[in-house]
């Protein structure tokens, strides 16, 4: 069945007004990282649930939105101020006119939102740990405890998340990680964003926790290190028309090729082209997943030569001696 | 300035190698025409050897896209560094090159035992086909945590001007201490250690291979050495020859 469970803690209302002055043009969109993650996913052909905390008017809006899309919704409902934000873009420009992070989560709502993340998970191929719109809604420590039980239970589980909660997750042990460069130098993984930093931090990473680690580098080639072989992977060059989802696009394609069973190469080359083609954020015709799928065929995937570790320095007499000890 | 000059990138230890990928950036940087043409595969100790793998009559080759260098031409070779400059100096890539740039070597290649390295190997091949080479090797011994193959690079280009500048045949060896911090180490002329240091790999009986440094430690006390001057923090630079014949009137009858 493929079925891709996101723990998305709090997905965002975005209200933008467009047009012109006197005949302006409102538009209500769900966003946020999880919800950007479902679309890709749905669009490739995967079932998709999405675990969330639906807060107030916002989130009453919210819900209709996400799941007239198609998108199944399991939702913690409660009172109060839910994440929205709401641009003008009648100028041209984006203005921000007001943005709310959203009240953060009391331990009751957060203990349901658990439970229910949990059953989801349960019966789902991958779970994809998605992280909230506010640094404040909810406790890092509940990506520690969602990897540690779903993993516990032979589940999939991808974590697309930074700083604390990425640190969390580790914690807790996952199957993939998926972190940017950017996210690596804010988190001081690195000091440098150079391939010679970003591998060592790959194999802390690794070690720290994830069985599959995957670095995005905006444009540049993507680095995979997997059952022990470091690789770059090489997408041909899109005009990328906003490269802010590319990442959400990269999450969701491999989460849908590792639900129907394929290998992590195969996963990791789909989700390049799907964040190549950067599709989360405009919209999706199947055409597009069409187009996603024939771009995956020209990835390459290349293994990278080790940074070399002397392993053995030996004389000229040494090496003879090889011979007659035996 | 030296628009025209084309230039082959090649190593011992694989096209996916960092160095390799410093090292031809640093020679697109200098404006030269540069092919990308390096063995598939992990070639180190090879010297001059030219064994290649062949399907149906044709050696094997795959073409390869590597960061940074959109535009140009990169082959991964099924073959030994010496027969990649050997068939590359014949046409096999576009237009034979003038100069061979082959590393950056992780190890250093030293003394009189460069004799059988992959990375020499290749700059000698040119050489003896009319062409220039220069072999570049990172010292990886001192500070093997970071390995500043930028710093290889740079001071692999600054000698290419001075490199063609000098008759065809002609082969440097360069071999870069791992700096730390900020500062470049200074050139050095050096004449090669009596054995010296070369970097090969072996192949376990589970095809594990294993990297190995085979080296006389008596090296680093022969004054002037490019094996003392490098442990001493010095770029060394020695002049090399590859086979060559002697007079037969110069031995002892």
């Amino acid at each position: 069945m493929n079925a891709i469970v996101i723990f998305a803690p709090s997905p965002v209302l975005t209200v933008t007004v467009e047009g012109r002055e006197g005949a302006a043009d409102v538009h209500l969109h769900a966003g946020g990282q999880g919800v950007w993650q479902a679309r890709m996913v749905q669009a490739l052909g995967s079932s998709v649930t999405m675990c969330c905390v639906l807060t107030g008017e916002t989130g009453q809006v919210l819900g209709h939105l996400v799941g007239d899309e198609g998108i199944d919704v399991l939702a913690v409902r409660r009172a109060g101020r839910g994440a929205a934000y709401l641009h003008d873009r009648r100028g041209g420009e984006r203005v921000h006119l007001a943005e709310a992070q959203g009240d953060p989560l009391s331990r009751h709502d957060l203990d349901e939102l658990y439970d229910l993340t949990l059953r989801a998970g349960l019966s789902a191929d991958v779970i994809i740990l998605s992280g909230p719109a506010g640094d404040d809604v909810v406790p890092a420590d509940v990506y520690r405890r969602l990897a540690s039980d779903l993993r516990a239970t032979g589940r999939l589980v991808i974590a697309d998340l930074s700083g604390e909660r990425l640190r969390a997750a580790l914690q807790g042990r996952v199957s993939v990680v998926k972190v940017s460069d950017e996210e690596l130098l804010a988190d001081a993984r690195i000091t440098e964003n150079s391939i010679e930093q970003i591998v060592h931090a790959m194999y802390a990473l690794q070690e720290e926790g994830a069985s599959t680690v995957i670095i995005s580098r905006a444009e540049r080639p993507m680095l995979m290190l997997s059952n022990g072989t470091l690789s770059e992977v090489h997408v041909p060059t899109m005009q990328i028309a906003d490269p802010h989802g590319a990442g959400d696009s990269l999450t969701a394609g491999v989460a849908a090729t590792l639900a129907s069973g394929g290998t992590i190469e195969e996963a990791v080359a789909l989700g390049a082209a799907a964040g190549a083609l950067n599709v989360t954020r405009h919209g999706l015709g199947t055409g597009r997943a069409e187009t996603v799928r024939t771009l995956r065929d020209l990835v390459c995937i290349y293994p990278m030569t080790e940074f070399p570790a002397i392993t053995q320095r030996l004389t000229p007499d040494q090496l003879a001696q090889r011979v007659k000890d035996r | 300035m030296r628009q025209s000059f084309t230039t082959l990138i090649t190593n011992d230890d694989g096209i996916g190698s960092p160095g390799l990928l410093r090292l031809a950036l640093a020679a697109h940087d200098a404006g030269l025409d540069v092919i990308v043409a390096a063995p598939a595969a992990e070639s180190s100790g090879s010297g001059a050897a030219i064994t290649a793998t062949e399907s149906d009559g044709r050696i094997l080759v795959e073409k390869r896209r590597l960061e940074g260098l959109d535009g140009v031409p990169c082959y991964a070779v099924h073959a030994a560094p010496a027969l990649i400059t050997l068939i590359a100096s014949h046409g096999a890539f576009g237009r034979a090159p003038e100069l061979v740039l082959s590393g950056v070597n992780p190890g250093a290649n030293l003394g009189r035992a460069i004799l059988h390295s992959g990375t020499v190997g290749a700059a000698l091949t040119m050489g003896v086909n009319g062409g220039r080479g220069l072999a570049v090797s990172l010292d990886v011994t001192t500070n093997p945590t970071i390995l500043r193959w930028g710093v290889a690079a740079r001071l692999a280009a600054q000698l290419i001007p001075f490199l063609l500048d000098q008759p065809a045949g002609t082969v440097l060896n360069l071999n870069v201490p791992n700096v730390t911090g900020d500062q470049m180490p200074e050139f050095r002329p050096a004449i090669l250690a009596r054995f010296g240091i070369v970097q090969t790999t072996m192949t376990q009986q589970d095809q594990h291979q294993i990297r190995l440094a085979v080296a006389d430690t008596a090296a680093e006390s022969e004054p002037g050495s490019d094996a003392d001057l490098l442990g001493r923090g010095f770029a060394t630079v020695t002049s090399i020859r590859s086979v060559d014949e002697r007079p037969l009137a110069d031995l002892v009858l």
